[in-house]
This record gives structure tokens, sequence and C-alpha cells, in this order.
């Protein structure tokens, strides 16, 4: 894909999660989009710097533990949102479960991965503002991805 | 009540859209029309279930009832 507005992105979440870390198996899942998002945000797995400074020489770099990192995008509250009240129920403190997250860029190509969500953080700015919320999605999975179709 | 299709029928606990399918339900209405996993989803969220939701004015009732016995 050449160099893109995010104009179009989408954001999916599904209560089901695949049996196996494959487009394939998350293709099969059953989405519901996300209503009234404004930005999606950055996600994506970091690998946490291990350094080791030797006593006569450069530091020493090796990686460490990865982590899947985080989601957290911005939209206005919809209560009436099915994608929103499913982002909501995730979010609940007794919800232990995985939940399945799909991305659809502009021209089509995906992105999946699991997580769990750990609030729904509601932001009430000034009068000429929209409520927003920007939940805390913690990602569990590698990112799988999908190319556009053609 | 089972629909048509021989699936038990699943109703929305309160007025909710789909942004994805751009459908609206109303409160008590049966879910019609959608995948069972569009309906999972729903009923994970809280918006649908097996049980028809009782109007605003049943519920007072019911509500009534069992406060006064």
């Amino acid at each position: 894909m050449s160099s893109t507005t995010a104009a179009g992105s989408k954001l999916a979440i599904s209560a089901g999660v695949p049996t196996a870390q494959t487009a394939a198996a998350y293709k099969i899942l059953t989405y519901t989009t996300v209503g009234g998002v404004e930005s999606i945000g950055g996600f994506g797995a970091t690998t946490e710097v291990v350094t080791f400074q030797p006593l006569d020489g450069p530091t020493e770099k090796y990686k460490g533990p990865t982590n899947y990192g985080q989601l957290s995008p911005n939209m206005k509250v919809d209560d009436a949102d099915a994608g929103q009240a499913l982002i909501q129920t995730a979010a609940a403190p007794t919800f232990l479960d995985l939940v399945a997250f799909r991305v659809t860029k502009p021209d089509g190509s995906l992105r999946f991965f699991q997580g769990r969500v750990f609030g729904f953080p509601e932001t009430i700015g000034a009068a000429n503002s929209i409520i927003t919320a920007a939940p805390a999605i913690e990602i569990n999975t590698a990112v799988v991805k999908d190319v556009a179709p053609a | 009540m089972a629909s048509k299709t021989g699936k038990k029928a699943h109703y929305a606990t309160r007025d909710f859209k789909d942004a994805g399918t751009t459908r609206f339900f109303e409160r008590g209405a049966e879910i019609t029309d959608a995948s069972d996993g569009e309906i999972a989803n729903y009923v994970v969220a809280g918006l649908a279930s097996l049980e028809q939701p009782k109007s605003p004015a049943e519920a007072e009732k019911a509500a009534l009832d069992a406060t006064l016995g």
C-alpha cells in the first residue's frame, strides 16, 4: 500500500477469539464495528532493551521480553452503539476473557489481534467539545496482518 | 419463540444500533436477519436476550407489585 490518510479506517470487536493465530482463523469470526471512532492510534509489539555495561567496552544491548502493546482509540461516547457497548462490557473488572479486534485500513488490508479491555474512561471537556472515551486495550497477541484484496 | 429459521428468537434489551450493518434495533423488538455471530456479540454486550424485556409500564408495575406484595 502506498502512503494514505487514515480516512476510512475502521475498528471492530468480536466477543469470540480465533482457534489459531492466523488471518484465516480471525476472518471466521463475526465482528461488530465500533461507531464514532475519531482515531485508532498506534499499536504493535515492542521488545525491551536489556543492557549490559562491561567495565572496558561499549554498552551491549540484548533483546528482552516482548510486549504486544496497547491500543487506546478515541471515540465519541455513544451508549446506543453496539461496538462501544461490547467494549464497555469487556472493560468490566469481572470480564476476564480475551476479545478479538480487527482494524481495517482504507485499502482493505486488515490487522487482527486479541486483548483485554482495562477501562473505558470518558473525557468531558469544554462546552464546545464532544464527550469522548479512550478505552484502555492491552494487546496479548502478535498482530496478524492480512493484505488488501486484489 | 422460535424464528422461521428454527433459531431461538433474541430480543433487543434496549435501543441500539450497529455501525457496521447500519441497523437499528428498538428495545423489545425481535432481532431478525442477523447472523449467529452478530447476535453472539450483542448478547455478550448485554444488548440482546432470549427473554423479551418488559415494557417500561410493565416493568414499573412489576416493581411496584414486588414492593407492595
